[in-house]
């Protein structure tokens, strides 16, 4: 792998001939084109590949969030990486023919500051509402200024369901409106909290689990 | 503080926290980890997760740390959880709640030290034991309910005098059975004395009554 410099062929990217040009970490380089794969096409997965490709497959709707998340200054590996390692060493379970997310262990960011207290999901109809609280020993007028990052995601149907708002900390709760023929679908949740100027965030909670009430027509 | 820092040849030089500089040499291990190694490495990842949530608890429990040795509050924290608290279970590792301390110091420790959960609060009681020698009737408690099932904390630093016996500290709503480790030690009045810590037992949040 080189670092690629000056780059007098301009933004390219791919690969050409025999060399594959790409960006790592805002850094431009230049590496061997692989070897062909060992292993026939058809051929059972090995263990750790089916993991990667389950939690890769989970992670990737969320990569914006993670990669605030699991954001380490300090650190040499990517936001990415690190919550990969995270959530494959800690939130697959093998089930009879392969494995399956356990969605409560799943961490979206790891941090120093303050999570979330008494997290909870309820369900009305056409609505979702995602409450928490805040402890009476914090210092609220500090932390009530975080913006909260919640997370759903449609089970059933193995989706995520777009969370735009950002609500302070300090409105502790906050409701989604569930358009859409949802209605029997499994849904979770989860909370982790931004500072203000983006530079901490908390662990991530998971909230909780239900099923999405269809709105009376 | 040494004169040069950066890397030369196999070594690299840097000034620590702690006021001494190093050189030492750079090496990349490509052996595998032993098994003795790796179980001190189960221990020390546990002593870790458990101090995160605490660490403002421990800059000030360790801070009259013995002088003259490279210790800060959290190396030294983390020593003594891992030499007493952590307990070898066969082949699983634990932390032993009871063992655990935040605070080192010469004030005596809390006498006859309860804890009741009430309405969602808990109500931490003590005896001002004003008798003894090194007591001060000024000394605050500090209170730790530590979540090992979230691996969350609750801490009242600046708790209630000695003379007033007790103190509550609010909890929030849980959605499950949740367990709480509790734990009470003092400070002096200026801050710069403290007692070793009282663990005063188990309470368990039953949310069905």
């Amino acid at each position: 792998m080189g670092k690629v410099t000056a780059r007098i062929m301009g933004n390219v990217s791919g690969k050409v001939g025999t060399i594959i040009w790409s960006k790592w970490k805002h850094v431009y380089i230049a590496k061997g084109l692989y070897n062909r794969k060992a292993r026939k096409e058809g051929t059972p997965s090995l263990p750790q590949v089916s993991r990667l490709s389950l939690m890769s497959g989970f992670l990737t709707k969320y990569s914006d969030l993670v990669s605030v998340g699991f954001y380490k200054k300090s650190n040499k590996n990517t936001p990415w990486a690190l919550a990969m390692k995270y959530n494959i060493a800690n939130a697959i379970e093998k089930e009879n023919n392969g494995y399956r997310i356990n969605y409560p262990k799943i961490k979206m960011s790891d941090g120093n500051l303050e999570g979330a207290w008494g997290g909870k999901i309820l369900f009305k109809p056409g609505q979702i509402t995602i409450s928490w609280q805040m402890s009476q020993l914090s210092n609220q007028k500090i932390i009530g200024k975080d913006k909260a990052q919640i997370m759903l995601y449609n089970e059933t149907r193995d989706r995520v369901i777009n969370y735009a708002v950002q609500p302070e900390r300090s409105e502790l709760e906050s409701t989604h409106s569930t358009v859409g023929p949802y209605s029997g679908d499994v849904i979770h949740a989860w909370i982790f909290f931004v500072s203000p100027d983006g530079k901490m965030v908390s662990n991530s909670d998971y909230i909780g689990s239900g099923i999405v009430i269809g709105q009376p027509t | 503080m040494s004169l040069i820092k950066g890397k030369i040849g196999g070594t690299v030089t840097y000034d620590t926290k702690l006021g001494y500089s190093v050189t030492r040499g750079i090496g990349l291990r490509t052996a595998p980890f032993t098994a003795p190694e790796l179980e001190n490495q189960k221990g020390t990842s546990l002593v870790t997760m458990f101090l995160k949530p605490v660490m403002e608890v421990i800059r000030i429990g360790f801070k009259n740390i013995p002088p003259g040795k490279p210790w800060h509050p959290y190396n030294y924290a983390s020593s003594v959880l891992k030499l007493n608290a952590v307990k070898v279970n066969g082949a699983v590792k634990k932390i032993d709640y009871a063992k655990v301390v935040f605070s080192i110091g010469s004030i005596p420790e809390p006498k006859n030290p309860t804890v009741k959960l009430l309405d969602n609060r808990l109500h931490f009681g003590w005896e001002a034991d004003l008798d003894t020698d090194g007591t001060n009737s000024n000394d605050r408690v500090m209170i730790v309910a530590y979540f090992p099932q979230i691996l969350k904390a609750l801490y009242l630093l600046n708790g209630a005098k000695r003379t007033e016996e007790k103190e509550i500290l609010p909890l929030t709503d849980f959605s499950e059975n949740t367990v709480i480790e509790t734990y009470i030690f003092y400070v002096s009045m200026d801050g710069k004395t403290l007692s070793n810590t009282s663990y005063t037992g188990q309470v368990i949040v039953d949310i069905n009554t």
